[in-house]
């Protein structure tokens, strides 16, 4: 099947056709999932080589599974969430906190220069907050507030119940307000 | 700080997390690239898997395999050694069968000649 004529395709189908040995299948799956799950790591990790060995590594893992992939089991999407949350925290939990030098510059955009700025600046004193979470802490807000997935989605990633998923994005969001909303006349929003 | 309600929280903190949603890494090609190409890898792998002759497998070796392996190998020369050993030293009790004379001795005994008493007892009523 033509790489065009699968945007239509469900994940779940398109397991099916790599698992069979069709390319555009895999093509597909990589570019409607690789970048969700490369963002995700960045977020994580604060690192973009980091990010993207993890990344790859997720996808490798979903490239392995496919032949045995059973559908309607769990979603594609919420399974590489899964595993890359999982590689991300097992290298958090190596390094030990991520270093805040290493927070990635945010990417350029289309508005204004100020504008732009000061969405860097943001995003970048977002980045900085977020590292002084805990990683479950860290992740549950990111899953639940930038990647705007819901409660049970999360859950089912982070294998917790939706009431800890709740509570965990609660408090991490009661740390970000502590440590961002002193700066917002910095960072133009009074 | 800690008593403010869930969706005050969401609130003051939208502008930051809408930054970050506006500012997400873009994957570059080469990423996309290796993705793509790990893909193909595990195909290649799955057919090699598939495809592997299983000739390379040395003839003996998988009749070996067949018959149970070495352990079946094993039982079946204990078992011929067994047979061959009791061949050559036959215990003493087997050399009165041996012997053609003492064989039909033993079979005109009279342990054996129930059936004749039988017989004249039916002759006799």
């Amino acid at each position: 099947m033509a790489y065009d004529a699968m945007n239509d395709v469900n994940d779940d189908a398109l397991m099916v056709l790599y698992a069979n040995g069709d390319q555009n299948a895999a093509r597909s799956l990589t570019y409607r999932h690789a970048p969700k799950v490369l963002a995700l790591s960045r977020r994580l990790l604060a690192d973009r080589a980091e990010a993207e060995d993890v990344a790859q590594d997720a996808m490798l893992r979903l490239w392995k599974v496919a032949p045995d992939w059973r559908q309607g089991e769990a979603k594609v999407s919420t399974w590489l969430y899964r595993v890359a949350s999982n590689l991300c925290i097992d290298r958090l939990r190596k390094k030990k906190g991520a270093n805040l030098d290493d927070i990635p510059e945010p990417a350029d955009d289309k508005p204004s220069v100020e504008a732009r700025m000061l969405t860097k600046d943001r995003a970048r004193a977002l980045q900085t907050a977020m590292a002084q979470l805990p990683i479950r802490q860290r992740l549950a807000v990111t899953l639940r507030h930038i990647e705007e997935l819901n409660n049970p989605q999360i859950a089912e990633i982070m294998e917790i119940s939706i009431e800890a998923v709740e509570s965990l994005t609660a408090r991490g969001k009661r740390t970000l307000a502590g440590l961002l909303l002193g700066q917002k006349e910095k960072l133009g929003l009074e | 700080m800690k008593n403010k309600p869930e969706t005050n929280l969401d609130m003051e903190l939208a502008s930051f997390f809408d930054a970050a949603k506006d500012t997400a890494p873009t994957p570059g090609a080469d990423f996309m690239e290796a993705v793509a190409a790990d893909a193909h890898g595990q195909t290649k792998e799955r057919i090699k898997t598939y495809r592997r002759p299983q000739s390379t497998i040395h003839p003996l070796a998988r009749l070996l395999r067949n018959i149970g392996g070495w352990q079946s190998v094993a039982t079946m020369t204990a078992c011929g050694c067994i047979g061959i050993f009791a061949g050559y030293s036959a215990p003493s009790s087997l050399a009165y069968f041996s012997n053609n004379e003492q064989a039909a001795e033993m079979l005109n005994d009279d342990s054996f000649s129930v059936a004749s008493d039988i017989e004249t007892l039916f002759q006799e009523g």
